[in-house]
């Protein structure tokens, strides 16, 4: 590399990126948050507190306020953490490493008339889904079957 | 007439094998005021519940959606249908980016711009192509004119992918209103069934009392299950909290069949 200017940023670059602390913890404990999320959901605000407690994210002001004030600087703070998490994910290609996915429809398919054209199967399984929906309507009104 | 692309292909065998991290693009399509708002939220706020992170982009003649989202939605400058394509490709271009599913409201009268640009871009096509998942819903009101107006979009064959969700609002319903009574102008036609047969999934979506409690205290369905303090630090209460689970429990129940299709 001769260029001075691309030497400098290529020697700060081997620094690593520069990521927050919240990022570098997520990236660091990537499967273990996933499986939290996966078996509890997610709770953005709660976690935003605890992220904040242990100095993964600043402090904001209002952050320990009553009322509105504070219910907004918390909801911003769950805001950043939701928002670091989904990006993680990117930088960890979640997703890009999947199998292509199955063709939803292929291309150059014969389109079929929209009735009396379905396999038998899907004609069955269609009219379980209307009987449940008349099922539904039925029942929200006080009736039965 | 029947369009070249008017019948919906066979859905895949298996609703339930769609991987967990592949893009969906939900489109939502017909008339406004039928509830969309209201549906494709709770689909964003079960995506975050559960880690996901989708776009939430509103297209709609009356931008609801955008309105719960503030400072995060995206939106097209102007309702110009030269400008609405291309903030189009600008979602479709962020979803490919940051590899993440959206969720799209183009009710309301903006599905003739969504025709317009599909015949610059096949987006079925596209989808198939770079991996993203289509999903089409409607919202439908007890009104004729509610699904007829979706039936004709379906009978112009531009957006029919075989991730069809047909979701009975009864959320509109005028009070006193019975929902066999108001849905069963809908249910007998011949269409609906020839839908639901060529593929299309019917789901029931149940009214939501406190939900313009919930609105008016800036609570997302989560919040609000939990009972969290909302704006003034105010909460809904134990017995509306519980009608949100309720209420939750029994639409999750109707999208079962269908939650890999969800964002």
């Amino acid at each position: 590399m001769t260029d001075p200017i691309l030497a400098r940023i290529q020697a700060s670059r081997a620094e690593g990126p520069r990521r927050s602390p919240l990022a570098n913890w997520l990236l660091r404990h990537h499967e273990a948050f996933a499986r939290i999320l996966r078996e509890g959901g997610a709770n953005w605000e709660r976690f935003a507190v605890v992220f904040v407690e242990e100095g993964l994210l600043p402090r904001p002001e209002h952050f320990d306020a009553p009322g509105p004030e504070g219910h907004k600087a918390r909801r911003r703070v769950a805001e950043t953490a939701r928002k670091a998490w989904a990006r993680t994910q990117v930088e960890r290609g979640v997703g890009k490493s999947m199998p292509a996915p199955e063709p939803v429809t292929s291309p150059g398919l014969p389109m079929a008339a929209p009735t009396g054209s379905a396999p038998a199967e899907t004609q069955s399984k269609a009219q379980d889904r209307l009987a449940r929906l008349r099922r539904q309507t039925l029942d929200r009104s006080g009736r039965t079957v | 007439m029947v369009t070249r692309k008017t019948a919906l292909v066979v859905p895949t065998d298996a609703v339930g094998s769609v991987p967990e991290m592949q893009p969906k693009l939900v489109v939502r399509l017909g008339r406004g005021r039928t509830g969309g708002t209201t549906g494709l939220d709770w689909m964003v706020q079960r995506a975050r519940r559960e880690g996901r992170d989708p776009i939430v982009a509103d297209a709609a003649r009356n931008p609801t959606l955008s309105r719960l989202y503030p400072g995060e939605a995206l939106a097209p400058p102007s309702t110009d249908v030269v400008e609405v394509k291309d903030w189009l490709t600008s979602v479709l271009d962020c979803m490919l980016t940051e590899w993440r599913s959206a969720v799209l409201d183009l009710g309301g009268g903006q599905d003739s711009t969504l025709a317009e640009y599909v015949r610059d871009l096949d987006l079925l096509a596209f989808c198939q192509d770079v991996g993203v998942l289509p999903v089409a819903v409607y919202f439908l009101g007890p009104e004729a004119d509610d699904f007829a107006h979706a039936h004709a979009i379906w009978r112009e064959g531009y957006f029919n992918t075989p991730q069809t969700l047909l979701v009975l609002n009864e959320g509109v319903l005028k009070r006193g209103q019975s929902p066999a009574g108001a849905f069963q102008g809908i249910q007998a036609n011949p269409d609906f069934v020839a839908w639901a047969e060529a593929g299309a999934i019917p789901v029931y979506m149940r009214s939501l009392a406190p939900l313009e409690a919930m609105r008016e205290l800036d609570l997302s369905f989560g919040a609000a299950m939990a009972d969290r303090p909302g704006k003034g630090e105010q909460k809904l209460g134990p017995t509306r909290a519980w009608q949100v689970k309720s209420w939750n429990a029994a639409l999750e129940a109707e999208v079962r069949e269908v939650g890999a299709w969800l964002p």
